[in-house]
């Protein structure tokens, strides 16, 4: 039961962006992936969506070939926090987060109780509960991630996405929105995580991916992979590693700038 | 008032107490539509006309003005009023934007082009003649969508924006060749005109008849889209990820919508507002939930049109103003009203 | 000699005999429809201004109970209920008029509509000359106004020659109709091209250009002609606007003193192809050929 992609080659137009990825993801673990800009971080997410296709190499789920999955299939498994979230206005946060049992009702059937349940518990978990009843417009912006998570908890994917879901929050909320996550992985789930900060993705990732022009550089956990010659290659500036407990910390140089 | 209905949350999303009340509203203001007209008939004539007609006796001019005009006529602005407003709601929603309106994708000026072809052709083709307005209206606004929908095709998407821009083009391109007809064939110009601007003068049991077949699928095929239409709303990749086949539906919707544009305008012209303003307000009201959404603006649009063209009858009788300058007389500054409710709201 | 005038006694009766109509009376409309009018007709309603014309013109005015907006001639059919126009009308009105023959035009759908309610329409709307002496014809029968149909045909007929006779001696006047400032003007085809022909006048537009067409400025200055009727008069058009155009200073008509603004009277007498005709012949006549007429 896992996630594989073996040798993924996937791009835009005449262009590959991703020339080799290879990565596994197994419930119970974070995985965290890295990597400067045009890495393909972001080519890597649409291919998981299937907004890209697979142009060379492999992406399996639970076994099966990623293609082989009918949409809503692949929803029951797969559920995705997307860097910006769009909230529509007049509804409220239980309405937003029971669209995340879209997969399993389909568009016509109606709610049952275990729908109502996920939907409560996945409310619990990301502490929303108490926001049920708002409209998604007056929620602040760590609010706002929280509910989307919730929408993807709600989906009871076995594999959760999320694609750089800390970007524009607060430093607690960025916070918040991992130790969720970390929270449902505890309880089976397995989570891929695009982010762009590396000290972030050392304390709350088990394991890394580190990418840089379209293929792996390094993988493994924070400690082993983030060392001080590898980031400065893979990024361009000269850093120090510090060992902080068993998580690295990252500190770039300025002096040498 | 909008803002406090919206506050009170909860207890108004969910039940049936909205839609009953709203059928009840359309009902009394059928009834009033009824009895008013430009020949006075006593209230108690309406009913004992009503009565007679039921028992399936017809005579004299009273049952006349009763059964074969006054009742076609507002039931006709009842069934136009509620595709505008269905079709508008859709369109909204696949859209996701509260200005969008039925006559987004050229429908509207496809169908004046077609009657026009008609109004001055008709005496040099017969066949013109055989076919009539409507129906060349009809087919008309359904071809110029198809030429829209295929113009703006990029894969097997059909982007928003691309269908936008299609439907202004080619919306643009036949009202100025409608404008040249009507400069071309002068004496012809008052006749499509006023059918341009929409009436309900020559309604029909013909007409109600029309519209029927095409009004009753797509209302049902509208309710069922209900939960696609609020996951939509998160934007077309979130929906995909949810399992909803976005362009699927989108192609669906989008179909539906403009056979009830489409039926709504080749019997009454080309009437503004109803499609844009009355599922605006509804939303304000009511809130987003596209499962409630679509019934009460198809209610609500109803009712809108058969005041309005009570108005358009009433106000300076016995001329007749057409119906489509009193809504966009009342829609126009009720729009203006409901966009300051909501930009001081948000 | 008592013979013979009994014979002219039997003859004026079978002639009149022969003029009255006979009920029931089948006819076709323009719009191919079959009417069938049980007797004379004695509540006409009347869409078209023409129409209205013509159904005084035969005598019948008094069974008139119903007209559009527009009808304004004779005076007394300004007192009797307006029904909106052809293209807006006011049927529930006009059906409680109950009326026994509706006259109205084939293109705007009313016709349709007031055969579904079972009421009697003729639709036509005579546009030409020739079209419009037909159409006194059926009207004549229709109303049992033979007799009255053809006198009034033979008083245009009389008006519209006598008018010919003298204008064959005289040059023919080019005239500049203007419909409206963008300027629209007629051709030799339309209805208002052939009046003007009959009263010894031509359009400077040509068979060419079409019988409505939107004439270039320019083309009028070199055109050059002697006579302009601003039929847009009634609507603001006025004398010294139309000499200050580019150009027009030097055009025959304004040296002259023969750009001549019409009144409203006047445009309807031009427009309505009715009984009317003669009087616009005879109108025509006079603004071109000033002091012959």
């Amino acid at each position: 039961m896992s996630l594989e992609i073996r040798a993924l080659r996937a791009g835009y137009g005449e262009q590959d962006v991703l020339r080799s990825c290879d990565l596994r993801l197994e419930p119970g673990e974070v995985v965290g992936v890295v990597g400067p800009n045009g890495a393909g971080k972001s080519t890597l997410v649409r291919v998981l969506t299937r907004r890209l296709p697979v142009r060379g190499g492999s992406v399996s789920v639970d076994g099966r070939p990623l293609d082989r999955f009918g949409r809503l299939e692949l929803a029951r498994k797969m559920a995705v926090v997307p860097q910006l979230p769009e909230l529509p206005a007049g509804y409220t946060v239980r309405e937003l987060v029971s669209m995340g049992r879209t997969p399993h009702l389909g568009l016509l059937r109606p709610e049952r109780d275990e729908d109502r349940r996920a939907v409560e518990a996945a409310l619990r978990t990301t502490d929303t509960l108490r926001l049920a009843d708002r409209p998604a417009t007056r929620l602040s912006g760590g609010e706002r991630q929280r509910v989307v998570l919730a929408r993807a908890l709600a989906q009871s994917p076995r594999y959760l996405l999320l694609d750089e879901p800390t970007n524009h929050l607060d430093l607690r909320y960025q916070v918040e929105v991992l130790a969720f996550t970390r929270r449902e992985v505890q309880r089976g789930m397995a989570a891929l995580v695009v982010l762009h900060d590396l000290n972030l993705a050392a304390s709350a990732c088990d394991r890394l991916v580190v990418l840089q022009e379209g293929r792996n550089v390094a993988e493994g956990p924070p400690a082993r992979v983030l060392t001080a010659p590898l980031v400065s290659r893979v990024y361009g500036t000269d850093v120090e590693v510090h060992a902080l407990g068993t998580r690295p910390l990252i500190v770039p140089r300025f002096d040498r700038a | 008032m909008a803002r406090a209905l919206a506050r009170q949350g909860a207890a108004r999303r969910t039940g049936p107490g909205p839609l009953l009340v709203s059928g009840l509203a359309l009902a009394i203001v059928v009834v009033a539509a009824i009895s008013v007209g430009s020949v006075r008939v006593l209230p108690g004539a309406v009913l004992g006309a009503l009565l007679d007609g039921v028992r399936g006796h017809h005579s004299g001019t009273v049952d006349t003005i009763v059964w074969q005009l006054r009742l076609p006529r507002v039931l006709l602005a009842s069934l136009v009023g509620a595709s505008l407003a269905l079709a508008g709601a859709t369109f909204q929603g696949v859209f996701r934007n509260p200005l969008a309106d039925p006559y987004l994708l050229g429908a509207a000026s496809g169908a004046g082009f077609g009657a026009s072809v008609v109004l001055v052709f008709a005496g040099a083709v017969p066949w013109l003649a055989h076919v009539g307005v409507g129906w060349a209206a009809f087919a008309c606004a359904l071809a110029t969508v198809a030429v829209v929908a295929l113009l703006a095709r990029q894969g097997r998407g059909l982007p928003a924006v691309s269908l936008i821009l299609a439907g202004v083009v080619l919306g643009s391109s036949l009202s100025a060749a409608t404008s040249f007809l009507m400069l071309a064939a002068r004496d012809r110009a008052a006749g499509i005109l006023s059918w341009l601007l929409g009436s309900f003068a020559f309604a029909s049991w013909d007409r109600v008849a029309a519209m029927l077949p095409l009004l009753v699928p797509a209302v049902l095929v509208l309710l069922l889209a209900g939960r696609a239409l609020d996951v939509m709303q998160l934007g077309d990749e979130s929906a995909a990820q949810l399992g909803v086949p976005v362009e699927a539906v989108k192609l669906i919707l989008l179909a539906t919508a403009t056979l009830a544009t489409a039926a709504a305008v080749s019997v009454a012209g080309v009437i503004g507002f109803v499609g844009l303003v009355v599922p605006h307000a509804v939303r304000l009201a009511f809130g987003p939930r596209h499962v409630r959404l679509i019934p009460l603006s198809a209610v609500w649009g109803a009712i809108f049109l058969v005041l309005a063209d009570l108005c358009a009858r009433t106000v300076l009788a016995p001329a007749e103003i057409p119906v489509g300058i009193v809504t966009a007389l009342v829609g126009g500054p009720f729009f203006l009203l409901l966009l300051r409710r909501q930009r001081s709201g948000s | 000699m008592i013979k013979r005038a009994m014979v002219l006694v039997v003859l004026l009766l079978a002639f009149q005999a022969a003029l009255a109509t006979n009920y029931p009376l089948t006819v076709r409309d323009q719009l191919g429809h079959e009417l069938t009018l049980p007797r004379a007709p004695t509540h006409i309603v009347s869409m078209i201004p023409s129409d209205t014309e013509t159904v005084c013109a035969l005598g019948a005015c008094d069974a008139l109970v119903g007209v559009d907006a527009f009808s304004d001639w004779p005076k007394q059919v300004a007192s009797l209920p307006h029904l909106g126009n052809a293209n807006a009308p006011d049927i529930e009105r006009l059906v409680a008029l109950k009326p026994d023959l509706v006259l109205t035009d084939e293109y705007s759908g009313l016709a349709a509509r007031l055969e579904q309610l079972g009421i009697p329409v003729y639709a036509g709307t005579p546009q030409t000359y020739q079209g419009a002496l037909d159409f006194l014809g059926v009207m004549g029968r229709l109303l049992d106004r033979q007799t009255a149909a053809a006198l009034v045909r033979g008083r245009i007929e009389g008006q519209v020659a006598a008018v010919a006779a003298k204008v064959a001696k005289l040059p023919r006047v080019s005239v500049f109709v203007e419909l409206d400032a963008t300027p629209y003007s007629v051709g030799p085809g339309s209805y208002l091209g052939t009046l003007l022909e009959k009263a010894g006048g031509r359009t400077i537009v040509t068979r060419a250009m079409g019988e409505y067409p939107q004439v270039d400025p320019e083309y009028v200055v070199q055109q050059d002609p002697q006579v302009v009727l601003l039929m847009d008069a009634p609507y603001g058009q006025t004398v010294a606007k139309a000499e200050a155009r580019p150009g027009w200073s030097g055009l025959r008509a304004v040296r002259d003193g023969r750009v001549l603004p019409l009144d409203q009277q006047q445009v309807d007498i031009l427009s309505r192809a009715g009984p009317r005709m003669g009087d616009a012949v005879v109108l025509l006549a006079k603004l071109l050929h000033p002091g012959h007429f």
